[in-house]
């Protein structure tokens, strides 16, 4: 029944290995955490800026969706201004964002939140997430976002829209016409030809169902049910639908998507060698339009800085790099848009839209039609 | 051993003294496992409690309970469950046996490379198989039950193949010299001695497929939902948040009633396990054949959603291309056409700083949950009967959906010096918590199968209560220990919903980037998610070879009970 020392030895040794190795993994770690942030998400303070020296800097959080994705340090100019770092935490996409915002408002995780749309904006007013604050640029930002939250409760920095996007060489070459409007969609020769995300679970998903609101009203259903029975393919995200079954960009079997109006010129400028024209167009007249806002947490304790920061996000500095970055389009009217990105971009001059209100005190039941109709 | 009934294999371990001997121990077994339960309490428990308090009511239980759809998806949810443990073991089986009964060269490798799967994000799996798989079987009720089959191979593998190890096959020559048939041997010897772990891995992987959430909604179908997949389309699409923890409290009740239907099952098998002499067979002729078909057939099918994300990973667009891999390692490779490319691309040092986030993230998890494991499946084994209740709430972790728990931790910890969601450490405590479960899952037989009979004779000896725990627990935990810890680290590598609830840039997981990437536009952005699930890939076979030669001892035969 003994034991040899030697198997006592060789279990101290493997102990105290897998201990150090852990704490080697922690102090590296805590080590590399400083300068990562510095390159990826952090601006840090400038530091021949003698008067921010001086004070001990503040520094905000910005809460935002995993689509936020500026330019690398593009917040050092705000923070050798104004001597406050921005920190960004990306926390999911827009809907994770708002449900952890709503759960902890008045407590909130970080200072500025950036990314809630008009489909979900009454959620978080309802719950009284943000403190209200009108930006000193208020008179530059596109007109029709500021109605939608006009005391000031959040601040409009970008919009989009969400339209049909279709694979322009498959139609040619079955000399076929694209889709043109929502109600055309319905018609025999694009049986089997759509695919679109999910509102359950897809921010696009949700704004192309609001389209077919605006455009049909409380006919929308049916239109939904004649669309099920013409072989629209409902999937999980934009993703899959996109990079999964758009004949155009995979080899899926679907050349019908809902997408975003920018889409095209995205195709054409994330390819390498740039093809002189999109592979991709959008069908102007299915386009439902979405508002991004920014706004003050309620509850932050850095209020003025947060302030500063919402007036640098609306500033045409931060609003001019919008459009390359994230493909949507600055709220600051002021702010000039790259030549590349209006080449190839369509922006449509009546987009459909449904009033927030609605939306909020409907988006549950319509939702829920929705399920039992088209996902049965 | 007096409530169970005598077994073909009893007389070979008379030279034990029977378990009556136990007053010689500890008197208060619950201490070793009170740390455990307190880190519960806090992190689980008051979490869920809170949020409860704060967003749920009356009407909202009423609400959902009424509504035929909640019902639909119950069913749904359980019986994919079931068509899905019963498709993991009969994929798992083969390879265990063989992998748990023979000693043969390459037997680490493969059993690491079996395992990987589990280790990986639900998303990079699901992106593996819709790589592989023709367009019509992409998203369909088959595909979805052999993804399901295929993340819990590693389970069936880690919990029942230890077993096998460790059972006598002299009891079976014992039981076939007396006459018994092979089948009357395997249900009255081999059957007993590994009904408890059968049972418990199948418990485990039921709960998984239950709770599946990722893979039943991009390889599901939009039609198909999971009572899971239903929480956080309530919590974050609709808001409904009430209605969403009131869904999530059906789910817990629903696992609770089965995983207990499986535990009156698995009963009295527990007991009869002991720590038996450990000879592996090598292996020769038809076993060789038979063996060399089951790894090859298995590892294929394991590797090939593998190799379809390497292959992603090389591909921008439509063309073969390293682009992926060279924005790696320089920070501005991605960038190559400079007026042309946006810098949407993430930078390397951001995709680094995952690779950082997510093995420090397992590592503090592993080491947290090791420690209160051992010391909770102590007190579960030392309770004996009394014990079962704390092997229950043991599970409870396994059962609390991620999305709930996420918003609970968020409403929780969110304000003066317990303000913790924004620290790197706290994901790696909620996965100490969710990889608990496992870890006791497989320390419990472990202590059990140490011979009560070793501590008495080591104190009789005159070994002080540290050293016997040292040069008998220690020793003998080992090969669990690691396992344990292997498993942990797999779990936290891999998930994904809680971290996805708590996750900051410069400590955001690999899966949470992966996801992150892969929703966005570009085809570069999506090859540098592939790039990044292939080094989590290899980074998961490195880990678990390690654990492997670490445990390498054990793997070798030796005998114990003659020594």
């Amino acid at each position: 029944m003994q034991l040899p020392d030697v198997a006592c030895h060789r279990v101290h040794r493997t102990l105290v290995g897998l201990l150090v190795l852990g704490a080697l993994t922690l102090a590296g770690c805590g080590q590399n955490t400083q300068p990562s942030q510095g390159n990826s998400t952090t601006a840090e303070a400038s530091t021949n800026d003698t008067a921010v020296a001086t004070d001990a800097p503040v520094t905000l959080t910005l809460l935002a969706h995993d689509s936020f994705t500026p330019s690398e340090g593009i917040f050092d100019a705000f923070t050798a201004e104004t001597g406050i770092v921005v920190r960004v935490v990306r926390g999911g996409d827009a809907g994770t964002l708002v449900t952890k915002a709503v759960v902890s408002a008045g407590n909130p995780e970080g200072d500025v939140l950036w990314g809630v749309d008009n489909t979900l904006l009454s959620r978080a007013i309802e719950a009284d997430v943000f403190a209200p604050y009108v930006s000193v640029y208020r008179a530059d930002l596109d007109a029709a976002g500021v109605a939608l939250a006009p005391d000031g409760v959040v601040t409009p920095v970008d919009s989009g829209d969400v339209c049909l996007n279709y694979d322009k060489q498959w139609f040619a070459e079955r000399r076929i016409n694209p889709p043109l409007t929502l109600q055309s969609l319905t018609s025999a020769s694009y049986r089997n030809l759509l695919v679109a995300p999910s509102p359950l679970t897809s921010s696009p998903g949700l704004a192309f169902m609001l389209a077919s609101i605006a455009e049909f009203g409380d006919e929308w259903t049916q239109w939904w049910t004649t669309l099920r029975e013409n072989g629209v393919l409902i999937v999980d995200s934009w993703s899959d639908a996109y990079y999964s079954h758009f004949t155009a960009a995979s080899d899926g079997e679907r050349p019908i998507v809902v997408s975003y109006a920018t889409s095209p010129p995205a195709e054409v400028i994330f390819a390498d060698p740039r093809p002189t024209e999109a592979p991709t167009a959008v069908a102007a007249l299915t386009c439902f339009r979405q508002y991004e806002f920014a706004g003050v947490l309620r509850g932050t304790k850095h209020e003025v800085a947060a302030r500063k920061l919402i007036d640098f996000l609306v500033s045409r500095q931060f609003q001019e790099d919008l459009p390359l970055t994230q493909f949507v389009w600055p709220s600051n009217r002021t702010a000039t848009v790259p030549q590349e990105f209006l080449d190839y971009s369509l922006r449509p001059e009546n987009p459909l839209t449904l009033d927030p209100a609605i939306i909020a005190a409907r988006r549950a039941e319509w939702l829920d039609v929705f399920s039992e109709v088209v996902l049965r | 051993m007096s409530d169970a009934p005598p077994r073909a294999g009893r007389p070979l371990h008379t030279d034990l003294p029977p378990r009556a001997s136990r007053p010689l121990r500890t008197s208060r077994p619950i201490l070793t496992g009170l740390p455990a339960l307190i880190w519960l309490a806090i992190f689980l428990l008051v979490p869920v409690a809170v949020l409860v308090a704060g967003h749920v009511d009356a009407s909202d239980v009423s609400r959902v309970l009424t509504r035929q759809s909640t019902w639909r998806i119950a069913w749904f949810s359980l019986w994919q469950a079931v068509v899905s443990v019963i498709a993991t073991f009969a994929l798992a089986l083969p390879l265990t046996w063989f992998v748990g009964r023979h000693n043969f060269r390459g037997r680490r490798v493969v059993r690491a490379i079996a395992s990987v799967g589990f280790l990986l994000p639900s998303v990079v799996v699901a992106a593996g198989f819709i790589a592989l798989l023709p367009n019509r079987l992409h998203v369909s009720l088959a595909t979805m039950i052999a993804a399901h089959a295929y993340f819990n191979i590693a389970v069936v593998l880690r919990v029942v193949a230890p077993r096998l190890e460790s059972f006598d096959t002299r009891l079976v020559a014992a039981a076939r010299t007396l006459g018994a048939g092979p089948l009357r041997t395997f249900a009255t010897v081999s059957w007993p001695a590994m009904r408890s772990a059968v049972v418990s891995a199948a418990a485990v992987v039921f709960i998984y497929c239950f709770t599946s959430y990722a893979v039943v909604r991009t390889l599901g179908g939009v039609t198909r939902n999971t009572l899971e997949s239903d929480i956080a389309v309530r919590a974050y699409a609709i808001g409904d948040i009430g209605g969403a923890v009131v869904l999530s409290v059906v789910q817990v009740v629903v696992i609770a009633i089965v995983v207990l239907l499986g535990r009156a099952i698995a009963r009295d098998a527990a007991s009869t396990t002991r720590r038996t002499t450990l000879t592996l067979s090598s292996v020769a002729g038809m076993r060789a054949n038979m063996g060399v078909v089951i790894v090859v057939v298995t590892l294929t099918l394991v590797t090939a959603p593998l190799v379809a994300l390497a292959r992603s990973s090389l591909r921008v667009g439509d063309a073969w291309s390293l682009a992926g891999w060279r924005s790696l390692v320089d920070n501005n490779a991605e960038l190559a056409t400079p007026e042309s490319a946006p810098p949407t691309a993430t930078s390397a040092s951001a995709l680094i700083d995952s690779l950082v986030a997510s093995g420090r993230t397992a590592v503090f998890a592993a080491i947290v949950a090791l420690v209160l494991a051992a010391g909770l499946s102590r007190t579960v084994v030392r309770l004996g009967s009394r014990g079962r209740w704390l092997d229950a709430v043991s599970m409870v972790p396994l059962v609390v959906s991620p999305v709930t728990l996420g918003l609970g931790l968020i409403v929780t910890f969110d304000s003066g010096w317990y303000d913790w969601r924004g620290a790197w450490w706290f994901v790696a405590v909620v996965h100490s918590v969710i990889g608990l479960p496992l870890a006791v899952r497989v320390l419990v037989p472990a202590w059990r199968n140490i011979a009560p009979g070793l501590h008495d004779a080591a104190a009789v000896l005159g070994a002080a209560p540290r050293r016997r725990f040292v040069d008998i627990d220690l020793r003998l935990l080992r090969p669990a220990l690691i396992a344990a810890a292997g498993l942990v680290a797999a779990v936290s590598l891999g998930e994904f919903g809680a971290a996805s609830m708590l996750s900051r840039s410069g400590a955001e997981t690999m899966p949470v980037t992966i996801a992150r990437l892969l929703g966005r536009t570009g085809d570069l952005v999506r090859t540098q998610a592939f790039v990044l699930a292939t080094v989590l890939v290899a980074a998961c076979i490195t880990a678990l070879l390690l654990v492997e030669s670490g445990a390498r001892n054990h793997t070798q035969p030796r005998d114990n009970t003659h020594a």
